[in-house]
């Protein structure tokens, strides 16, 4: 894998990084991985930072406002960040720098909900949306190859969609529909917590059904908002707890698209001071360690994927991004301007700090 | 991958909350607070017993008063009793105005807050159910505590509004009332008292939620740290500065002139919104006065807390000069224009609180801890 990004730059080391300073250019080049965050700068302002491996700076990417999760796909190199709901504008780049982004934006009854993935090869991209009129959610279709353009859309099955990922099998989106409703009208209000009917649904890549599946009905404010795959390619899912404030459900579950969900038990210390609330979800590119950011709490907790278990943690203030980087660890980030990579173990690497820089909810790595 | 492994010790202290560098302000100053533990123990305690149980007694006082006089309107409808019923009515609007931007508490179990006032109701949930209710004339609708069973969109504020002032059957108008709307109306008033009584019980006695915040530590399921539940108060006030702002004034306003819309404002059917609207304002500024939030702030950046003052008083002095009536003052392009200016007051007030006194306060209201997503 990496041996064949060195090879592709070798090739076409003369489009590569247009426009960049030499020394970016030669990160660019050398580095074997690539860390793609949206966050806020300094200044205020906001940008996709790309880092190398030793977190070095490599460029940044203008956002007109602030950022949420971003769609990579490696092969094609194509990227795009989304707006933080209730954003309307996503900014499509080269991870590789060989084009100028663009930027397109969502149907004007629309909102994205910051989250979206590509088709496997990398020809569409799947963006959760908001129809706002309905009050449901709905997968935008649009064609890479064609700046963006938009196909089409189906149904999500569910209201508050958060996190779509494409599955391993290539031909399914698992879709989280967090259950909470909210309209641009009234900014971030919440407009349902009452009657919250999380789920994630399992659909085809034409929008078809092929199974839906919800917590027990105790559990129906447990908003169900970031996946990640495992080793065994069960799907692990991170929630938001909307209901009493003294409760302490689990946070974290596994679900698959025939026996449907499960959460499972963190030692009660642990679940309490998550506060309620994940940020995140990763697996390690081996999917043995999955990772859920709680940045409430100001922790990354750590599970087995091959047990099923809690295996510890790693306390990081208003941690929230937390991607797959190593063969057993996860990077994680923070709103303070750390990146670290954790292993299940204990073990962490700080790859950088960054005074006045706040990384934001979510980060993605990418392997040549 | 991990080419160098630090020791999880050793590395601790660089990802721990103490972050690594000290933050600069704007200026390039270097930010040091000197607020303690005890301080933020001292400030959350004045936000207890200074605003929290003065704020939750009044709702209580002013929903008893609004079940009583209710009752007693249906009970023997005369026309000299509407004035007190709408006196009750206002004063349920305002003490709700004083505690509606404490998302915490007792208030946010059990459902309490959207079963007080559900808003908005994009819906229109509550207006069809009701009309339901009314056509069907359930009786078994009235019978003590019915109403807590149903949906949170007719069990509060916003029904009741609509009960008492909405359309030509309502029934604050010269006609006699419809006795089954009456009935009704007292029911959803009663359960109105019933919430507000729970909230005030919540936050009363060591096993209250002011016990919980005044006493963080390691057993706590909310508050680790004096720190903690500071920041609690502190978001309360950006929690609060925000609402106005985003889920009123400018939901309202819409984006231009044609856009404008009295009706996406809270309490606009009974001619309240504006006033609820200068109620939060006020109730924020009382909040963020008794609380003594600002005395946090080390000596020499005592500054902002003339300027937060300078930007109440701004906010308040553009909400006394819109008139009493929503739709009046967004069809006049000088009401609207202070409508307007007040919510880009509210927005200074938020980078205030969120910039800069936060950060001299030693608090870290959290990029992404915050950020509800």
């Amino acid at each position: 894998m990496l041996v064949d990004r060195r090879a592709l730059l070798a090739g076409a080391g003369a489009i590569l990084a247009a426009g960049l300073g030499s020394r970016a250019a030669a990160s660019l080049a050398t580095s074997e991985v690539l860390i793609l965050a949206p966050a806020m700068r300094a200044d205020g302002s906001f940008a996709v930072m790309v880092l190398g491996e030793r977190g070095d700076r490599i460029r940044e990417i203008a956002l007109p406002a602030r950022g949420h999760d971003i769609a990579v796909h490696r092969e094609t190199g194509r990227a795009v960040a989304f707006a933080r709901r209730p954003g309307t504008f996503a900014v499509a780049f080269d991870v590789h720098a060989r084009s100028a982004p663009e930027v397109f934006v969502a149907r004007p009854d629309r909102h994205f909900f910051g989250h979206g993935a590509y088709s496997a090869d990398g020809r569409l991209l799947f963006a959760t949306e908001n129809d706002f009129a309905a009050g449901t959610g709905v997968i935008g279709i649009y064609d890479a190859t064609n700046g963006y353009a938009r196909l089409g859309e189906f149904p999500t099955r569910g209201i508050g969609t958060h996190e779509a990922i494409l599955l391993p099998d290539g031909k399914t989106l698992a879709i989280a529909n967090g259950g909470i409703e909210t309209t641009p009208e009234y900014g971030r209000e919440e407009l349902n917590i009452a009657t919250m009917d999380p789920s994630i649904a399992f659909v085809d890549l034409d929008g078809h059904l092929i199974a839906q599946h919800r917590l027990p009905a105790r559990y129906h404010q447990l908003s169900i908002r970031h996946m990640a795959v495992g080793a065994d390619g069960k799907i692990w899912f991170g929630t938001q707890w909307a209901g009493d404030p003294l409760a302490t459900p689990s946070l974290v579950g596994r679900a698959t698209q025939e026996s449907g969900l499960e959460l499972v038990a963190t030692p009660e210390t642990e679940l309490n001071e998550m506060r309620r609330y994940v940020g995140a979800m990763a697996a390690s590119r081996d999917g043995t360690l999955i990772s859920a950011s709680a940045p409430r709490g100001g922790y990354v907790v750590h599970f087995s994927a091959e047990t099923g278990r809690y295996v510890g943690r790693t306390p990081i203030a208003d941690s929230s991004g937390v991607t797959g980087y190593g063969e057993r660890s996860v990077l994680a980030s923070n709103g303070e301007g750390l990146m670290a990579e954790l292993g299940a173990d204990g073990a962490e690497n700080l790859l950088t700090s960054l005074p006045g820089v706040a990384f934001d909810n979510h980060l993605r790595a990418i392997a040549g | 991958m991990i080419r160098i492994l630090l020791s999880f010790a050793a590395i601790l202290g660089l990802i721990a909350p103490a972050a690594a560098q000290t933050p600069m302000s704007g200026e390039g100053t270097p930010i040091i607070p000197t607020a303690t533990e005890a301080d933020y123990a001292r400030v959350v305690e004045q936000a207890v017993t200074r605003y929290m149980l003065p704020a939750y007694t009044s709702l209580n006082e002013a929903t008893t008063e609004l079940a009583a006089s209710v009752a007693d309107f249906c009970a023997t409808p005369e026309p000299a009793k509407v004035s007190a019923v709408r006196h009750a009515f206002q004063s349920t609007v305002a003490a709700w105005a004083g505690v509606d931007f404490l998302r915490f508490g007792p208030m946010a179990q059990d459902g309490r807050y959207e079963r007080f006032a559900f808003f908005p109701d994009v819906h229109g949930t509550g207006a069809r159910q009701i009309r339901g209710f009314l056509v069907s004339q359930d009786e078994a609708l009235l019978k003590p505590g019915a109403l807590a069973g149903q949906s949170v969109a007719v069990q509060g504020l916003p029904a009741l509004e609509s009960l008492l002032f909405l359309g030509r059957e309502s029934l604050l108008q010269p006609a006699p009332p419809e006795p089954f709307r009456c009935a009704l109306a007292v029911a959803v008033a009663k359960n109105m008292q019933t919430i507000a009584d729970e909230a005030l019980a919540g936050w009363q006695g060591d096993k209250s939620w002011a016990g919980l915040i005044e006493n963080p530590g390691p057993d706590n399921p909310v508050y680790r740290t004096h720190a903690e539940a500071m920041t609690e108060v502190l978001k309360a006030i950006l929690t609060g500065i925000e609402q106005v702002r985003d889920q009123r004034l400018t939901a309202a306003l819409g984006n231009g002139p044609d856009d404008a819309k009295a009706s996406r404002a809270p309490y606009n059917v009974s001619r309240q919104a504006l006033f609820y609207i200068a109620a939060s304002a006020d109730a924020l500024q009382r909040f963020a006065d008794v609380s003594g939030i600002l005395g946090l702030l080390p000596d020499s950046q005592a500054s902002y807390g003339n300027s937060a003052d300078f930007e109440f008083s701004n906010l308040k002095g553009a909400l006394a000069k819109t008139g009493a009536d929503m739709e009046a003052a967004l069809a006049d392009p000088q009401l609207r224009s202070r409508l307007s200016y007040a919510a880009i007051v509210l927005q200074s007030l938020r980078d205030l609180f969120q910039r800069h006194v936060a950060v001299w306060a030693g608090l870290s209201p959290g990029f992404n801890s915050m950020d509800g997503d």
